[in-house]
């Protein structure tokens, strides 16, 4: 007989199938049977410890722990016998004993799972002799806050922290009855602040003080809508009262961030309420902003670009749009400036744009390759110029998963290391980290470099080779042997990215991801192709981008004539007096400390800002259009991994801010071009009608057509190209600047939108400069100094110093945003401040 | 460094033999002092420095001190051996400074033996008795020793742990060689399965099969850990054996390493336990100097090392999962299962985890055969068990029986009974996973299934004998006290229904129970052993529920009665004179240390309680259970 992988068995004289490995409770929650369970978390390992899971077998007087207990052939369970509902009865006044019955100032009322399970199975005051023992309140943490009276101890913060964040901040102490669960030496705490343990606590013991006491959680309306920060795209489950946003968790089902959530998605929505947001139209009068209607400030903007158009042709012209707009704003946006104005000064805000083009060219699609979820399964994961637990935290934790359940080897690549690579230390069968530091600039050289030895090896994968792609020839002759002084380090990254069953690449993009980037995303297209790692589940490239709709760009972009002369810098050109009116939306390039500023605003006749904050920039426009926030609009993100994903607004637009579709709406009629359609619906109807692979791609999903992994059934190019590269630009040693600063990447500041959150500004880490201790010695800079950078064009930074050696000798990094680093990379030179 | 190839173990136990054989030309004596961690407790240390002081500045070259461990008799402490030319090994007990300096005079430098000290003398020498001390007591002939068959024991008090060639002498690491040199893996297994070997641990589970399992895993490393953390109460046997013999735990470990395909060994010990740890240090260490430990064993090409890893305390850390999380540098804390150790085990490996007397038990049985192990015990428990025999018992020491004994052997004849006149009211065994039983279970014989029958278990071997003074339900009150410290606090019942359960035996004990308590405590106790995590949550209530099952009438006592029969549970005791009891001896008066209790000859004593601190001196001064 063929051993099948299928258990049949009987729960409550249902009969269920299961796959072998299973636990009963995961086989009776598929068949809809409800076993009633505390410390069970579907993310997490089980754990066994609130013990209401108990089932029986018939016929058995034993009590088997459901949620860890694997399902054998011919079982036949009672979820409910009288024993079994007994045991759960005086377990749940076990648990009563010690816990205060405060639940009508609890804020977990209403969803306490313990309230339920109390109610539910009717537990009564028990005889049994107690004297409650008490633990202090930990109320001075930010944003968290830990009652251990009311905690039953089931241990899933400290695990969900553990395991999925990888973080370990909260943990049991002390034993028996005294067990608490605690931070170290019980200081407050400070960790990424993602508060995954709060939303896990079953019971009110976590919680936070942005919700206290504001409602009660049967009063909440809950909304799930795409988070607005980074391209992850995770969806939260926002619970709002009347329009005022309380709280937000996350669903464990939804995809792609099962139910986890970074400090940004969780506590980082409330600049939508912030009282800087702007409440009306405003137009500058003899100098000062004055309160307009929509209609009259429309009107004053529709004139003016008919004016210019006429007078100075349309290329005087020029947008800059956000990649946090949706994708029918920014259709409608490209509508407006490409076909009504007919200008070619567009700005979409997608410096991803050039490495999606570059796998467009080698592979057929301008996107990530695979899916997020798919990072937890593979075995060898290399990082490129980024730092995801600071970008994509959602992404760390998948990095995690698979070093602690996969066992994956981690390749660091690029200037700096990355705290991540520490968490291979946790086991001495882990492999360690491969890191592999270079300059700034060498990360093309240092792929290349990989993708040798593998060659030189012979770990290619032949087969693939030959099959599927073309130019192995040229790659093997023009790719010179490229000289990386980390050599050693590379071949073994090399063998372990070609022996890996599943190997992922993730590249990091936006302000903080380094030069060339096309070069490196066709480079690593490159290592991809020669080990086959693609066109598999949990093999391919991701590409990190900054905005949460930075691949809607992408994609929109693609749908008008490309530009003749290329990537366009409109600041410079508005520097230049190329440009009469600027609009800007949801832009703020005329910051004080970076460099365009006077000159450019000078040359431009008219400055047009739609945002919904009064930025630096919209305090020097002519003209102010109030945006709404993403819980004020329709329409649609694309995340990362390809994933269309619908904006659900829960509150009207506040005050008289409208959504930027509607602002482009209006303008398009007033500049009387055909509309494509008046709802985000029909918009997006229309994209779809354009882009075939957005056709037939449900809510959720990921285009094209649903499709996790891309190439598994061939490329759209026909056979992947190999294509040899070269670092587009030597690097340049200046004298006198013999430092390279970029910028790191933070956790709780990404750009305007964290700054104006109360809860993120919070929780911030006071900016520091990093610095390798071998060039602090030679400079006699000691830690915690406070150093001036200058850069060759004069301008200067000052900030305290951290060393630290998970930087590449003669690199500083500088938290983002950096007035300095402008373009990712900047020479610097680097000063002692006097008496510091 | 000398690597040794399995031949040389027989040309090292030969020298030190010759060594150590007084003879004309070489020793004239021997002194084997016995420096377990209870003979230096009771101050055997001054002695040996006394005399090793004596020797250097007499000049004598030719008397031989050994620092051994434990002889067994702890009570007896300090002991030594001494064996002359003239006399066979003569062991003299109850030492101090000036009965060992009489022994050094007359017996070392005269020959001559000094009865009053005398415990017995060993006659398994090839040296005749001379017959005019054939009245004094002969060693295996004192009921202490007599029962006892010393196979995991073996080496008790004769070897200096911290010489390896002693032990190689005493035949450690011939097994090894017979295993390296002519075994496969499956057929050391196979001879422990023959064997019948199970767990010395407390659940006795067959080693053979834990090891086929740790074998059948294809997935590398593997990992070996001995698990040292003994924490009952009154038991002392893992620390015994690793102080006085750490060789035979090597062994068996190095064993189980070639049996399941591991290279890698721990020894989780007590961090409580520094001489254990100072000899295993030294034992591995020379071991490795041998090429015993480390690569290429015995020049077979099999590779195997051991380190220590000292635990911090959490008498959890006992459970073999939770001891692994300890070893990882985590939490103590049982995890589930599956998947077992045996599969997935420390970091994720499979690992094979043993106690330290099973590990001491393998040496022998693949030297002499699993059959000749299987020779003796019961049906389903064979060989030995060392047991901690300790509490109101005349000889309080580590014993080590046939499986299948009788409790009433091990406790009247092995223990010599109980003390002072008191009467037998039951034995403790198995720590607080164990339970008390009563005189009528005295014939229960100890082995695994008989002891689980009874409500009880091995445990991991702790015997701890209890006369009439004793109250069950405060020793009930103290194991689950014991507990609900212990407890990890992972799981409910174990964490919180524990404590409900001290609670009410709190209660009960200040007079303040009620009849439904019972009741409550069995109901609790039982629903702790059902949905427990972890084997010590699951055995938790065997105190209260053995206590309640044999001693019913002690808690109705309380409850009902508010007394205490035992007169322990000091709330409800009147601290008063009965008249008609007192037989006028006074001694209470004499024990009282704050002058609360008038007497004068020829009168009942009375206490006036306005003074009297309730501090039970009386009441164990007094042979007459006068005071109520």
């Amino acid at each position: 007989m063929k051993m099948t992988n299928q258990v049949k068995l009987m729960i409550d004289g249902i009969e269920v199938v299961a796959e072998r490995g299973k636990t009963i409770l995961e086989a009776a929650q598929w068949a809809g049977i409800r076993i009633p369970t505390l410390c069970h978390d579907r993310r997490l390992v089980p754990f066994g410890a609130c013990r209401l899971c108990v089932v029986q077998q018939k016929g058995k007087s034993e009590l088997l722990p459901s949620c860890f207990t694997p399902v054998k052939e011919g079982m036949e369970i009672m979820t409910n016998s009288p024993e079994v509902v007994e045991s759960r009865r005086l377990q749940l006044q076990l648990i009563l004993l010690n816990h205060p019955m405060i639940c009508p100032r609890c804020e977990k009322e209403g969803e306490c799972a313990l309230q339920t399970l109390v109610y539910e199975y009717g537990v009564e005051e028990t005889l049994y002799p107690w004297d409650r023992i008490s633990f202090p309140v930990d109320d001075t943490s930010s944003l968290l806050q830990r009652d251990p009276n009311k905690c039953i101890l089931c241990g899933r913060c400290v695990r969900i922290c553990d395991e999925v964040q990888g973080i370990g901040e909260l943990s049991f102490t002390h034993r028996g009855m005294k067990s608490v669960i605690d931070t170290d030496f019980n200081r407050p705490i400070h960790c990424e602040f993602c508060g995954q343990c709060m939303d896990t606590c079953p019971v009110g013991a976590i919680t936070s003080d942005r919700f206290d006491y504001q409602t009660k959680s049967w009063e909440l309306k809950e909304t799930t809508t795409p988070c607005p920060y980074c391209s992850c795209g995770c969806v939260l489950a926002i619970g709002s009262k009347e329009g005022v946003v309380k709280r937000v968790f996350s669903d464990p089902e939804s995809r792609p961030n099962e139910g986890n959530l970074c400090v940004k998605g969780r506590f980082g929505w409330d600049f939508i309420d912030h009282p800087e947001r702007i409440k009306t139209p405003l137009l500058r009068v003899n100098g000062t902003f004055k309160e307009t209607s929509w209609e009259e400030a429309l009107r004053f903007v529709a004139d003016e670009l008919e004016t210019s158009k006429a007078q100075y042709g349309p290329e005087s012209i020029g947008g800059m749009a956000s990649s946090r707009l949706t994708n029918e704003e920014i259709y409608l946006f490209q509508k407006l400036f490409r076909e009504s104005i007919g200008t070619n000064r567009v700005d979409l805000d997608d410096p991803g744009k050039e490495a999606a083009e570059g796998l467009a060219k080698t592979l057929g699609w301008p996107a990530s390759t695979n899916s997020i979820q798919e990072i937890r399964k593979a075995d060898c994961i290399l990082v490129i110029g980024t730092d995801p637990a600071q970008t994509h935290p959602i992404i760390k934790n998948e990095i995690h998963l698979a070093i602690r359940r996969n066992r994956a080897q981690l390749i660091v690549l690029g200037s700096y290391d990355i705290r991540l690579s520490g968490s291979t230390q946790l086991s001495p069968l882990l492999p360690p980290s491969i890191v592999l530091l270079e300059k700034p600039g060498r990360v093309v050289s240092l792929i290349n470099a990989m993708t040798q030895t593998i060659l030189k090896d012979g770990l290619e994968d032949k087969g693939f080779i030959k099959e599927r792609t073309e130019g192995i020839e040229e790659l093997r002759e023009k790719q010179a042997k490229v000289q990386v002084k980390v050599e050693v380090e590379v071949g073994k990254a090399a063998r372990a990215f070609a022996q890996a069953k599943k190997a992922m690449i993730l590249i990091g993009s936006g302000p903080w991801g380094l030069l060339d980037q096309k070069e490196i995303v066709m480079a690593s297209s490159n290592l991809c192709l020669v080990t086959g790692h693609i066109g598999k589940e949990s093999s391919g490239l991701l590409l990190l981008h900054e905005k949460c709709n930075s691949q809607g760009s992408i994609d929109l972009g693609t749908l008008f004539k490309e530009d003749p002369d290329g990537r366009r810098n409109l600041l410079k050109e508005a520097e230049e007096g190329k440009l009469k009116i600027l609009y800007l939306v949801g832009r703020n390039p005329f910051v004080p400390s970076l460099p365009f500023g006077s000159q450019a605003l000078e040359k431009l006749r008219l400055l047009i800002v739609q945002d919904l904050f009064m930025t630096e920039t919209a305090k020097r426009a002519h003209v102010v259009l109030p945006a709404s926030s993403f819980v004020e609009k329709d329409g649609t993100f694309t995340n990362l991994e390809r994933r269309i994903q619908k904006l659900i607004p829960l509150r009207p637009p506040l005050a008289q801010s409208k959504p930027d579709f509607e602002i482009f709406l209006q303008l398009l009629l007033l500049l009387e071009s055909p509309l494509p359609g008046d709802t985000p619906e029909a918009v997006f109807e229309k994209i779809v009608s354009l882009l075939p692979h957005y056709q037939g791609v449900r809510d959720g999903e990921q285009w094209p057509n649903g499709t996790a992994y891309l190439y598994s059934n061939g490329f759209p190019v026909g056979k992947a190209k190999l294509v040899p590269l070269e670092e587009k630009r030597p690097q340049a040693q200046l004298e006198g600047y013999p430092f390279q600063m970029i910028q790191r990447p933070s956790l709780f500041q990404s750009g305007f939108l964290s700054s104006k959150s109360d809860a993120l500004n919070k929780v911030s880490e006071k900016p520091y400069l990093e610095m390798h201790p071998d060039d602090a010695r030679a400079l006699h800079i000691e830690e915690g100094e406070f150093l001036q950078i200058t850069s060759r064009d004069g301008k200067t930074m000052r900030m305290k110093v951290q060393l630290t050696s998970r930087l590449a000798p003669g690199v500083i990094t500088a938290p983002y945003p950096c007035p300095i680093t402008v373009e990712g990379m900047e020479s610097v030179k680097v000063e002692r401040l006097k008496g510091s | 460094m000398q690597i040794l190839k399995a031949d040389d173990l027989q040309r090292i136990k030969e020298r030190v033999d010759l060594d150590l054989t007084l003879q004309k030309g070489g020793y004239r004596a021997k002194i084997n002092f016995h420096m377990g961690t209870c003979g230096i407790a009771a101050g055997v240390k001054k002695l040996e420095t006394l005399i090793s002081n004596e020797i250097e500045e007499k000049g004598i070259k030719d008397i031989k001190i050994i620092r051994s461990g434990c002889a067994g008799l702890c009570c007896r402490e300090p002991m030594v051996t001494i064996e002359s030319h003239e006399l066979p090994p003569v062991k003299y007990c109850d030492l101090n400074e000036k009965k060992i300096r009489e022994i050094f005079d007359r017996h070392i430098l005269n020959g001559e033996i000094v009865k009053p000290y005398l415990l017995a003398i060993d006659e398994e020498g090839e040296k005749p008795l001379p017959s005019s001390i054939e009245e004094i007591p002969k060693l295996q002939d004192l009921p202490f020793f007599k029962y006892q068959i010393i196979w995991a024991l073996r080496n008790r008090g004769l070897i200096d742990a911290e010489k390896i060639d002693e032990a190689i002498a005493r035949g450690a690491y011939f097994a090894l060689a017979k295993v390296l040199t002519s075994m496969t893996p499956d057929e050391v297994i196979e001879e422990v399965k023959v064997s019948g070997l199970r767990g010395r641990g407390g659940a006795g589970f067959p080693t053979s099969k834990k090891w086929e399992e740790g074998r059948q895993y294809p997935s590398f490393p593997k990992y070996v850990i001995c698990n040292g953390d003994e924490g009952d109460p009154g038991a002392f046997m893992d620390r015994s054996l690793l102080e006085s013999d750490p060789h035979a735990v090597l062994e068996g470990m190095i064993i189980c390493g070639y049996a399941i395909d591991s290279h890698r060994g721990y020894i989780y010990v007590r961090a409580e336990y520094p001489l254990a740890i100072h000899r295993l240090s030294i034992a591995i260490e020379q071991a490795r100097n041998y090429g015993l430990l480390g690569k290429n064993i015995l020049g077979s090409g099999f590779d195997f090392d051991v380190s220590i890893y000292p635990g911090a305390g959490a008498f959890v850390c006992g459970e073999s999962t939770a001891l692994m999380y300890s070893l990882e540098g985590k939490r103590g804390m049982p995890r589930i299962k599956p998947p077992r150790s045996t599969e997935a085990g420390l970091w994720g490996q499979p690992t094979v985890l043993n106690n330290v007397e099973t590990f001491a038990n393998v040496p022998p049985i693949l030297l002499k055969g699993g059959q000749w192990f299987a020779s003796l015990g019961t049906e389903g428990s064979k060989g030995t068990k060392v047991f901690a025999l300790t509490g109101t018992v005349n000889n309080v020491g580590l014993i080590e029986v046939p499986m299948g004994t009788t409790l009433r052997k091990i406790v009247y004849d092995i223990g010599g009974g109980i003390p002072e006149k008191r009467e037998f009211k039951a034995v403790q065994i198995g720590g607080p996973s164990g339970a008390c039983l009563p005189a009528t279970l005295l014939d229960t014989e100890v082995d695994f299934d008989s002891l689980d029958e009874a409500g009880a278990m091995m445990g991991s071997g702790g015997l701890v004998v209890m006369n009439d003074s004793t109250c069950m339900v405060d020793t009930a009150r103290f194991f689950t006290d014991f507990s609900v410290d212990e407890s990890c606090g992972k799981c409910v019942p174990c964490r919180i229904g524990m404590k409900v359960m001290l609670n009410i035996l709190n209660r009960i004990t200040l007079g303040q129970g009620e009849m439904e308590d019972i009741e409550r405590l069995q109901r609790l106790g039982q629903h702790i052993k059902e949905t427990s995590h972890c084997g010590l949550g699951k055995t938790a209530p065997n105190p209260v529920l053995s206590t309640i099952r044999y001693f019913r009438n002690e808690y109705e006592a309380h409850i009902l009665e508010k007394r205490c029969p035992s007169l322990v549970c000091i709330d409800l005791i009147q601290f008063r004179v009965n008249p008609d009891k007192c037989k006028m001896c006074g001694l209470c008066k004499k024990a009282c240390p704050v002058e609360a209790i008038t007497w004068e000859k020829k009168t009942p004593a009375t206490i006036n309680r306005e003074k009297c601190i309730r501090c039970r001196s009386c009441i164990q001064a007094c042979k007459f259970w006068a005071i109520e």
